[in-house]
Order: structure tokens, then sequence, then C-alpha cells
């Protein structure tokens, strides 16, 4: 093992205060993940997926134990940096979409690039709002450039999300139930991109999910539980980039 | 920053935004209108006064037994005193007026308000030119035409019997003219021509008893400063007439009216008049200390001096209405509070998901502070167009209330003006925007603030 992983978790604990009494999400987890791997989460709800997610994402800060990024300790970081980070290096798409209703598609997507330093709404170059659109068209929204989120159908909202979460070029993409609020062909549709965006860009996926289509086809699959890792944790293991088809 | 453009957005998918905005423009509006308002009431009281009483009055105070004048003297003094550029007599003195042959007019004096009461002034026309505003008071129109046209038949000769209008057997040897304020000749129902009587009292020759005196005249017309006050009390008849009728010739005035080359230097002036006077030993200009400080014997003031009580009286009121109004803007600013705070609540998950996409504090908080000054500023500029509008536009404005709803908002006879005077006051339009604008940031402040502490992921659970 020469370089460290990409993203490296040990004793990962997370606990909430509920209405004065301690809840334990996380309880020790221990996950490493390579550069260009695509994992599956999966567990039943309130395992624990969601809470390991947003650890990963920097969006919250664990309890216990630690999230390296590049052999960074997250923990070191300010909010700021943390800020920092997230917009250059991690890339989120919701179960909900979450998309800036006021934006439509193009301006949704360009969203990371205008809160990334040195950059807005007026410096953003035509060469910028060309490089959304085209990823938008990649996706299949050619036509739907100037369209809000109320003015676009569930599946073309996630789709705008994940062209959001891809547009500043993260290293590592996660995903909390991207299909959890669509149809199932849709849900398939959006499977199939995802899978062939972890193809062409060789970026790392972390996807939480209960649609059992995605984790077959995932290459990689970590079941959690009562907010331990189950199998498929591989911490210190060969990474192993290798996908199926 | 994205914030601004984010703000845009926000601003206009909110339309109770829009209340906020309104709220600010009613609070400017209201401020301009008034303090507009009541900069003119200073600005023309300035004016008026200033124009009646030219830049430096000049009151000898004889001791005990003294007596002022000859005029020549001071006038001597004063002509050769830097700075000065003109000088003009005055000759005060009070009356009872009395028309026709009405003999209760003491008892009525009390009832209408003491206007059967009048101040005399004695004056000299041609020496009041260039120092007074007496030449315009005289030709300015009658703002009530319903008894005709009162002016004087000539501005440069106020005093010359009304011929045209006298009655023939007057025509052989007419009574000595006087020019009545236009207020007290509407009040009293004169006319050109009409004959009233002055009566008033002067010590006897052996300077121990008080001895009535009375007299009549004939009005030859009116003047208008425009000052209600003055207008309603004052009545002008020459100098000599005034000294010889009333107090027989052994005094020739009881003030001099100064003209200043540079109104800016009055202090200054007052100062050397002082010295001077008191230097050429004339009767009434003692200077007690004899160190040059000054004597309660000689009273030489600015305009603003003598006009202290009422300028400083406006003045405070300005300030008064000024912080009254001021918390409307304080009240819209708690407005903008509420509203910002709504806005972030509901723009809770917004902002989780801008966190996630790694926006840092500041730029949350820029979002909100951007929406919070973005509705200032639009407030602003609608309060100040419309403030502007109404305030430039006020004469116009407050005839077709009068006209069309009955609503008399402008009484002269409470205040001192004839019609109701209006000025825009830069400096105070700037200090209104400037304080608002303050106020809009600090109410921008805490819900931004509040936004920007939020927890990411609580953030994005948001319902």
């Amino acid at each position: 093992m020469s370089e460290p992983p990409l993203l490296e978790v040990r004793d990962l604990r997370k606990s909430y205060r509920v209405g004065g009494r301690e809840i334990e999400v996380l309880r020790g987890i221990d996950l490493a993940l390579a550069r260009g791997e695509m994992a599956a989460l999966l567990g039943a709800s309130g395992a624990g997926k969601s809470t390991l997610l947003h650890c990963l994402g920097l969006l919250d800060v664990p309890s216990a134990g630690s999230v390296r990024l590049r052999g960074v300790d997250a923990s070191s970081l300010s909010f700021a940096q943390r800020a920092r980070t997230r917009n250059r290096e991690i890339g989120f798409v919701f179960q909900f979409y979450h998309l800036i209703p006021e934006l439509d598609a193009l301006e949704n997507t360009l969203l990371p690039r205008w809160i990334g330093p040195g950059a807005g709404p007026r410096r953003s170059s035509w060469e910028e709002r060309d490089r959304a659109g085209a990823l938008l068209g990649r996706l299949g929204l050619g036509d739907r450039l100037l369209h809000r989120p109320a003015q676009l159908s569930g599946g073309e909202r996630q789709r705008v999300a994940i062209a959001r979460a891809l547009f500043a070029e993260p290293e590592i993409v996660l995903c909390d139930e991207p299909t959890g609020n669509l149809d199932s062909r849709t849900g398939s549709e959006i499977v199939d991109l995802l899978l062939a965006l972890n193809r062409e860009s060789g970026k790392t996926f972390v996807i939480a999910t209960h649609n059992p289509e995605l984790a077959r086809r995932c290459p990689r699959r970590v079941r959690i539980e009562d907010g331990k890792i189950l199998d498929g944790a591989r911490v210190g293991g060969d990474p192993g980039p290798g996908h199926a088809g | 920053m994205y914030a601004a453009a984010l703000a845009r957005r926000y601003l206009f998918a909110r339309w109770i935004h829009l209340v906020g905005i309104l709220g600010i423009a009613v609070g400017v509006l209201a401020l301009v209108v008034v303090l507009s308002v009541m900069n003119g009431f200073i600005q023309e009281t300035r004016r008026m006064a200033r124009g009646s009483l030219a830049d430096i009055i000049v009151t000898p105070r004889p001791r005990e037994g003294e007596r002022i004048g000859p005029y020549a003297d001071y006038e001597k003094v004063l002509r050769s005193t830097p700075g000065v550029a003109g000088c003009a007599p005055r000759f005060l003195h009070v009356a009872l007026i009395s028309v026709g042959r009405s003999t209760n007019f003491m008892r009525t004096s009390a009832a209408l308000g003491a206007r059967n009461a009048a101040q005399l002034i004695g004056l000299d026309p041609e020496a009041e030119a260039g120092v007074t505003n007496l030449a315009v008071a005289l030709s300015n129109p009658p703002l009530d035409r319903t008894q005709g046209d009162s002016r004087v038949a000539d501005p440069a000769h106020p005093f010359a019997p009304p011929l045209d209008v006298l009655s023939p057997e007057d025509r052989e040897a007419p009574p000595r003219a006087v020019v009545v304020g236009e207020q007290l000749y509407r009040n009293l129902r004169l006319h050109r021509g009409q004959t009233i009587d002055l009566a008033t009292a002067t010590w006897t020759a052996s300077g121990n008893r008080v001895r009535p005196i009375n007299r009549h005249f004939a009005v030859a017309g009116t003047f208008r400063t425009g000052e209600y006050e003055y207008d309603l009390s004052t009545i002008l008849l020459p100098r000599e007439v005034l000294a010889r009728e009333f107090l027989e010739g052994e005094e020739d005035f009881s003030e001099i009216v100064v003209r200043l080359e540079d109104p800016s230097r009055g202090a200054e002036v007052v100062r050397e008049i002082e010295r001077r006077l008191a230097a050429a030993e004339l009767p009434g200009t003692f200077v007690e200390d004899g160190l040059g400080g000054r004597s309660e014997f000689l009273y030489v003031e600015t305009w603003e001096e003598r006009k202290r009580i009422l300028l400083g009286a406006i003045d405070n009121e300005k300030r008064i209405m000024a912080v009254i109004l001021f918390f409307i803007v304080i009240v819209a600013a708690f407005l903008l509070f509420a509203l910002l705070s709504t806005t972030v609540k509901e723009k809770t998950r917004d902002i989780g998901i801008l966190m996630a996409l790694g926006a840092a504090r500041g730029g949350i908080l820029g979002v909100f502070l951007a929406l919070g000054l973005t509705i200032t500023l639009l407030g602003e500029a609608l309060g100040l167009a419309g403030g502007l509008a109404v305030a430039l536009n006020l004469p116009a404005i407050e005839q077709w209330l009068k006209h069309h709803l009955g609503l008399e908002i402008f009484r002269a006879d409470i205040y001192i003006f004839d019609r109701l005077p209006c000025e825009v006051d830069v400096t105070g339009v700037v200090l209104i925007l400037a304080f608002t604008l303050t106020a809009g940031f600090l109410a921008s402040l805490i819900p931004a603030w509040i936004a920007s502490r939020k927890h990411p992921v609580v953030s994005l659970r948001y319902e």
C-alpha cells in the first residue's frame, strides 16, 4: 500500500441527543475507498447510511473517530476549510434532488462554480456556461437548460442534480437514495447514468440505496446495520478499481 | 459573489418582500416631506426676518433722563464702520386702533385676540431702499382679492395721501397717511381712504406723568411680507410723523436697521459697531465695564439673535418631528427583520444545499444581507421619489385637498406664514437615506447571521 486511500474512515462514531437521550447512530465504522470505486451503501432505514454519507462528505462532524481525505484528517479543518473542500472535492446527489427552485437548470448546474472562490454569476464565462450546457446535454437535458425545477419531472430534476454534483469535477460523488423518489423506469435510467459516469470519469461514487437493481449492479457493496458495517469494509485491503458491466 | 444574484432571485420569489419595500418607502417618504416642510418654515422665517429686519439691529438704551439722538450722529458712525452696506432709522411705538365711531374698541380688542392693538413702525421709505425689503412688501400682490387690490398707489411714495379714494372734503386737506399690514386690513375690514384713529400714550413734558394721545390717519394701502403675525400687527407711517405727533419730537428714532456687505460676518461687525458707538460716546451707547465688554445699555444684535426664540422653536420642532418620524423607519426595519426571518426559515433547505455545495458561513450571510439591503435600497428609492414628488408639489396638493375634500391642512392663523413653505434640504435627505440604510442593514444582519449559523445537515433535512 504505497499511497493512502482516497477516503478512509476509522472507528467512526456519531451520536445525537434527542430529548435528553443519547442515540448512537454510527458505532465504529471502518471503511476505505479507492479512486474510481463505485460502492453501494446498503442497509435498512435508520441504519445510519445518510449519517455516514454526511460524515464522508464533511457536512457533519463525527463524535469520535476520523475521516481522512487523501490522508488529511477532516477534524483538523475549520468550517471554512471543510466548505472549500466540499466545493472542490465532493459532489452531492440527494433523494429529493435539492435544487434551488429560483434558479434554472443551467444556473443550478453552475452553482458550485459560483460558490467557489474567485467566481460569481457575472464571471461565469461563456466557456463555463457552454460546458454546463454540454454536460446537461449529455444527461439528456439539452432542451431543458432554461427550465426551473418546478417545470421539470422528477427524473429530469435528478439529472440536473447529478450534473450539478459533477460540474466542479470533484473526486468523490456521494449519492443519498438517488432513485428513492423516482418510478422504477426512471430509476433504472438514473442507475445506468451513474454507472456510465463512473466508468467514463473514473470518479469515486458512494451510493446509499434501497434499490436492489442499483445494489446488484454496483461492483462493491457495503452493508451497514445498526451503525456497524456488516461486510464489504475492506479496510486497508487491495482497492481493486475494476467494475462489473 | 453569488450572494447578490441569489438575493435578487429570492426577492422576487416571495411577493411579501414587497411589503418590506413599501414599509421603508413610507418611512422615507414621510421623513422627506415633513422635514422639507419644517426646513421650508425655517428658511422662510429666515428670509422674512432678514427682509424686514436687515442684518443687524442697533437699539440704543438710554439711561435715566438721557435722550437718544440725533440719528445723524449714529448714522455717521455706522456708515464709517467697515462691512456696513447701509442703514435706516426706525421708530417703534404701540397704539390702539379705533375704526369708525365704535367706542368699545378696548373691550373688543380682548375678544378679538388683541387685534385692535398695533405695532407702529415709523420709517423713511428712501432710507429703507437697499437696506430692507420694504419695497417688495409694498408691491407684493394681495393674497386675498376679495377686498380688491389694496396696495398703495405708488410703492416709492407709500405715505402719499390716497387722493384717488379720498372723499372730496378730505381731498382739500388730506389727513396723514399710514400703510397697514394686509392681514390687519382684512381683519378690521378696512378700505383704502378710510380714516382710522390711533391712540397711544406718552410722557408729559415734565417727564413724570403718562398722557394719552389720539390722532387720526387715512389708510393709504397695504403691505404684505408674508409673515402672518407681522402682517397682522403692523402699521407703517413716516418716521417724522410718529416722532412729531406722538412723541413731540424729543427723540427721532428708536432703532437702526443695518445691511451688511457680507451677512455671514454679522457677529464680527456687531462687535465693531458696539466698540465704535461706545467710543463716540453717543447717548444710549454707554459701555458699562469700560473694557470693551457688552453693555446692558446698548443692544446691537443680528436678526438671528432677535428672532432666536422663533428660529429655535422651529428648529426644535424639526428635531422632534425627525425623531418621531424616524420611528416609522425603525418600525419598517422591524418589519424587514420579521420578513427576513421568515424567508430564512422558508429557505432553510436552500441554506443546507448551498452549504453542501461548499458555501462558507460568510457566503450564506451575504445572501440574506444582500436581500435585506436590496429591499432597503428599493424602499429608499421609492420613498425618495415619492417624497420629492410630494414635497415639490406640496402647494398644489394642499390646494387640491382643500378644494376637493375640504381638508384644510395649513392654517395661516396658526402658523406664521400665509402659505405652506416647503424646501428640500439635501443634507437632511442624505441623512435620512443613510439612517434608513443603517437601520435596514442592522435589521438584516441578525436573520442573515442566524442563517449562516445553521447546521448543514439539520438544514438539509428541514421540511
